[in-house]
């Protein structure tokens, strides 16, 4: 018998615990609160705020494509790690774009962006969250992470939020720039995820 | 093993060590602080917690059918999955792969399952190299030092003796700050995973019904350790496995507010399978670790399997913030640690650990899945003095005799009035009144004032 079958036979032999347990409700309660008449974007504004993100609000694409250059500046950054955004929309900035080719020992060069640029698949209002089910090294590897967003991908909560299927490798939901409080409870921002999270939201005014 | 002696013996240690009971008094006050705001602050603290509960206790009821069904998710997707009976199993599981894609250097998040069945020093013994990339854990691996707190590793350090750690052992040029620290070890960690063939991370949760096996990070070291290294190896418990994404949503909020008070980590991380680009790890491996879990299942401890081990139960507990997290012994220390540690170790071994509690509930009540501790605790007690308690039940057999017989019982009160004048016990009792008051036995007993009053 494999290990396997043994731990499963094992489980099985046992009287099953918690008999009595209701089964999975229908809707389950959110854990966040929201009024219903709140801003969603006011809403995550304050919260990203709150964990040391920013964020930008434009009226379109193009309008966004000049914040994020106006980042670029601010931070004198050069190289931009990206999966969705291609060399000709940001003409002035190297752009790193790995692809199925991308070797392993490239990874040092990848290294050297000073920005990640993503989408994300969704925003939630009351953490301030991003949740990104595409590019992983882009909000990973480099010290600063802009992330565009529209307006209609913002949600008020987690649990308005589509959970992925299994055919979805994988989702991570990122609240905020990575940070610890391991040395005496000091906040340090930028451990080994971006020290920088921009947010840039389209409105969908047009 | 940790006898009674040994942990009084560091018990006292602890509580004398000043610099120690600030370091706790600091971490366990703020994240005491910061779990009450953030659970206060929900829809409805207390109808959250029963649906945490029961999306645990569900998980656990059809424990066998949802590991199959997360086992044949990943499987279609391409990933593996191996199951481990024990310590040794799981450990070769790895050094097997490691054989098989010629791995030498690994990096590892915080995981508590890897320090459960000591993977370091199995990769060690096999010319494995591996690198802690928690902060926390990387602070304490090279000092060689041991984690005393779930979620909050070196909390016991101060930041100067941190400093001088790393000056000394890892070449770590001066720092001032916390933040020059960190700084130090995000370059000194980001080469070890450019330089990484393996990445391995523990779980927070399995959910079933897609196999995403989920990593809760702040620093980010569970998305890079699953993301630059080629080959990715996640090690859970058979526990940790839960329904669906709608039961994980609800946990991962109350988890995470329950440990740092955090609406959320930074980085709450989902993978089911290999990664097709350079993006992610091209093989991806599941170890289901059973290790004693499927005794504990078949107990009546099984409740304890439902810990989600976010520390609130540590934070609270006033034994906890007397002694911290060494005195354990343990790689599981606090109140749930004291019910998890003799149930996986022999409850012979960590004989001291249920009485190191003043049964007092506020574990249960920080508890963000309702755990019933002082319950699990007061049973491991009667279990440990049915086993080896002796000693508990002459005396006690000897007390119902000796009242059932009023000369015995006139000498003995009168013999106790005595020995017990002073408020101490005498030998060989001395030592329960060594750090506390005995109220006395009153000069007059109730027998005495009756016969005078009413003849």
């Amino acid at each position: 018998m494999t290990s396997r079958d043994k731990i499963l036979t094992k489980l099985r032999q046992t009287r099953r615990p918690f008999e009595d347990i209701p089964p999975a409700p229908n809707v389950y309660l959110p854990v966040t609160q929201i009024q219903p008449d709140e801003d969603l974007i006011t809403r995550f504004t304050h919260e990203l705020r709150a964990l040391d993100g920013d964020i930008f609000v434009v009226n379109n694409e193009k309008a966004a494509l000049t914040k994020i250059q106006a980042i670029l500046k601010n931070h004198q950054a050069q190289r931009v790690l990206s999966w969705d955004f291609t060399q000709d929309l940001l003409p002035d900035y190297q752009i790193i774009q790995p692809d199925i080719h991308t070797s392993r020992e490239s990874l040092q060069e990848l290294e050297k962006a000073e920005v990640g640029l993503t989408r994300v698949a969704a925003a939630i209002a009351t953490t301030g969250s991003l949740i990104v089910t595409g590019a992983r090294l882009p909000t990973i590897l480099p010290p600063i992470h802009i992330a565009v967003v529209h307006q209609q991908q913002l949600l008020a909560r987690l649990e308005d939020w589509q959970p992925p299927n299994r055919e979805t490798v994988n989702v991570c939901i990122i609240t905020g720039p990575s940070r610890t409080a391991d040395i005496e409870k000091q906040l340090v921002l930028g451990v080994h995820g971006p020290r920088h999270v921009y947010v840039v939201m389209i409105t969908s005014s047009e | 093993m940790l006898t009674t002696d040994k942990f009084r013996q560091s018990a006292r240690v602890a509580i004398n060590d000043s610099q120690l009971q600030t370091a706790i008094q600091r971490a366990t006050s703020r994240a005491n602080e910061g779990r009450e705001t953030m659970m206060d602050e929900t829809t409805n603290r207390a109808a959250l917690r029963q649906q945490a509960r029961d999306a645990r206790l569900r998980g656990l009821r059809d424990l066998p059918e949802l590991l199959e069904q997360a086992e044949a998710a990943i499987q279609a997707m391409g990933g593996k999955v191996l199951w481990a009976l024990d310590t040794a199993e799981a450990n070769k599981h790895v050094l097997n792969i490691c054989r098989q894609h010629k791995l030498k250097r690994g990096v590892k998040s915080k995981s508590m399952v890897t320090e459960e069945i000591q993977l370091l020093s199995a990769l060690k013994t096999a010319g494995i190299e591996m690198i802690e990339t928690d902060l926390g854990e990387f602070i304490v691996q090279v000092s060689g030092d041991h984690p005393s707190h779930i979620t909050m590793p070196v909390m016991h350090l101060t930041k100067e003796r941190i400093r001088d750690v790393l000056m000394e052992k890892d070449g770590m040029p001066y720092a001032e700050t916390a933040e020059d620290i960190t700084a130090y070890a995000r370059q000194r960690l980001r080469q070890a995973y450019l330089e990484a063939d393996f990445g391995v991370t523990g779980g927070n949760f399995i959910i079933a019904e897609t196999g995403h096996v989920i990593t809760v990070t702040n620093e980010g070291n569970g998305r890079l350790t699953t993301t630059i290294p080629p080959v990715h190896i996640a090690i859970v418990g058979i526990e940790k496995i839960i329904p669906t994404w709608a039961d994980f949503i609800t946990l991962v909020q109350l988890l995470t507010r329950s440990a740092t008070g955090q609406r959320l980590s930074v980085y709450v991380n989902a993978i089911n399978a290999p990664s097709p680009a350079i993006d992610g790890a091209q093989h991806f491996y599941l170890i289901l670790l059973d290790n004693g879990r499927s005794d504990i299942y078949a107990s009546e401890y099984v409740e304890s399997l439902a810990c989600i081990r976010c520390g609130a139960c540590l934070n609270t507990c006033p034994v906890y913030q007397s002694i911290g997290g060494h005195v354990y012994d343990s790689v599981y220390p606090g109140p749930i640690g004291s019910i998890i540690t003799p149930l996986l170790y022999g409850k012979k071994n960590a004989s001291p650990l249920p009485f190191a509690s003043s049964l007092c509930g506020a574990c249960k009540s920080a508890c963000p899945v309702d755990i019933n501790i002082p319950d699990m605790l007061l049973r491991l007690r009667q279990d440990l003095q049915a086993e080896q308690g002796n000693l508990w039940r002459i005396g006690m057999a000897g007390f119902g005799f000796g009242i059932r017989h009023p000369l015995l019982y006139r000498t003995g009160v009168a013999l106790a009035k005595r020995l017990t004048s002073k408020n101490t016990l005498p030998r060989p009792f001395q030592g329960w009144t060594d750090e506390r008051d005995f109220p006395g036995f009153a000069q007059q007993t109730f027998r005495d004032w009756w016969q005078k009053h009413h003849k």
